[in-house]
């Protein structure tokens, strides 16, 4: 019978049409995380302009004194891919997003040698990782997914 | 079986109601575009009617009579026994079943493709687990504008606990320590702000 073969393809053809940008953007659609190293010190000094944003996040909840911008990297991500940058500390931030929606990232993070875990990060709110002892003050790394 | 008498058959399934689904959608769009069908199927339903019409008029209950009527009837060719045009063969119940699985199969594809994914569909609130190798830490995850983990690894660290004369509550514990971890109080630990942690 032709006809209800013909049907069949075209119901196979509009499935594979709805079906197939769902996958792209879940499989091949990658995620820019921002990753920003800051060091934080209780000795006198200035706030690095360029950390104005998160200077304002920091200072109603951490007290320091100075804030430097050590590094600023951007990396594009597919879900499961890898992450990683070093730190001046010689040891690495590695993160993975295991899950993205239009809410935010879900990423598991590896500060090596001082914490592990797993996140949610909702665009545009940026998760703060700091205490690691770095020179005089403390290293402070910021994982941000854009908006 | 040749094909005429295929659709004969369909017809006369289609006529008793005894097709469902993708099947009798099929027979009825034949239907509409084949005339001979029409006809076909215009002389089955007058040949219902005029039977329920003598069946009104004699009442029940008298197979003498029936029998010399059913001798007077139009006669109709019958390719297989009456018992195979109410039942449908095996392969046109298989193709039915087969009809009716892509139907299914096709229903599931597009709610997987129509409905949004859910994703992660773990709790609200940005920390699923934490573990700071021993080290105690602390987790505001409950501000409007950032996630904060601070982990005090340090010995200023230290002294900024000491300082504040408070011990974190949750998250400090023995190494390895994991699962969420309950958010406290910056105030509690680093006192007010603008202050060195150190």
């Amino acid at each position: 019978m032709p006809l209800p073969r013909t049907a069949l393809l075209l119901l196979l053809g509009t499935l594979a049409a709805l079906w197939a940008p769902r996958q792209a953007e879940a499989a091949g659609g990658a995620i820019r995380f921002t990753v920003t190293v800051l060091e934080v010190s209780g000795n006198p000094g200035k706030v690095d302009p360029r950390a104005a944003r998160l200077h304002a996040l920091l200072k109603a909840k951490i007290r320091y004194e100075s804030l430097k911008v050590l590094a600023v990297t951007r990396v594009s991500l597919k879900v499961d891919d890898i992450g990683q940058v070093r730190l001046p500390t010689g040891k690495s931030f590695r993160f993975r997003p295991i899950d993205a929606g239009p809410s935010g990232v879900l990423v598991a993070v590896d500060m090596q040698g001082t914490a592990q875990g797993d996140f949610r990060i909702p665009r545009g709110k940026p998760l703060i990782l700091g205490g690691p002892s770095y020179k005089e003050g403390q290293l402070v790394v910021v994982l941000e997914a854009p908006a | 079986m040749r094909r005429e008498d295929r659709r004969l058959l369909d017809l006369q399934a289609y006529h008793d109601g005894e097709l469902s689904g993708l099947r009798r959608f099929f027979v009825a769009r034949r239907i509409a575009r084949d005339p001979a069908a029409r006809r076909e199927l215009l002389a089955l339903r007058a040949l219902g009617r005029e039977l329920r019409s003598f069946d009104a008029r004699l009442g029940e209950g008298d197979p003498a009579l029936w029998s010399a009527l059913r001798d007077q009837l139009p006669t109709q060719r019958r390719p297989a026994a009456e018992g195979s045009a109410r039942r449908p063969r095996f392969g046109m119940r298989a193709a039915g079943w087969l009809g009716a699985g892509l139907a299914a199969a096709a229903a599931v594809a597009v709610a997987l493709a129509v409905l949004p994914n859910p994703g992660d569909l773990s709790p609200p609130g940005s920390l699923r687990w934490l573990r700071s190798d021993g080290y105690p830490a602390v987790v505001l995850q409950d501000d409007r504008e950032a996630t904060i983990i601070w982990v005090l690894e340090g010995s200023d660290n230290a002294g900024a606990l000491e300082k504040s004369k408070q011990r974190p509550e949750g998250p400090a514990g023995p190494a390895g320590t994991t699962g969420p971890v309950r958010p406290i109080s910056p105030a509690d630990l680093f006192g007010r702000a603008g202050g060195a942690l150190a």
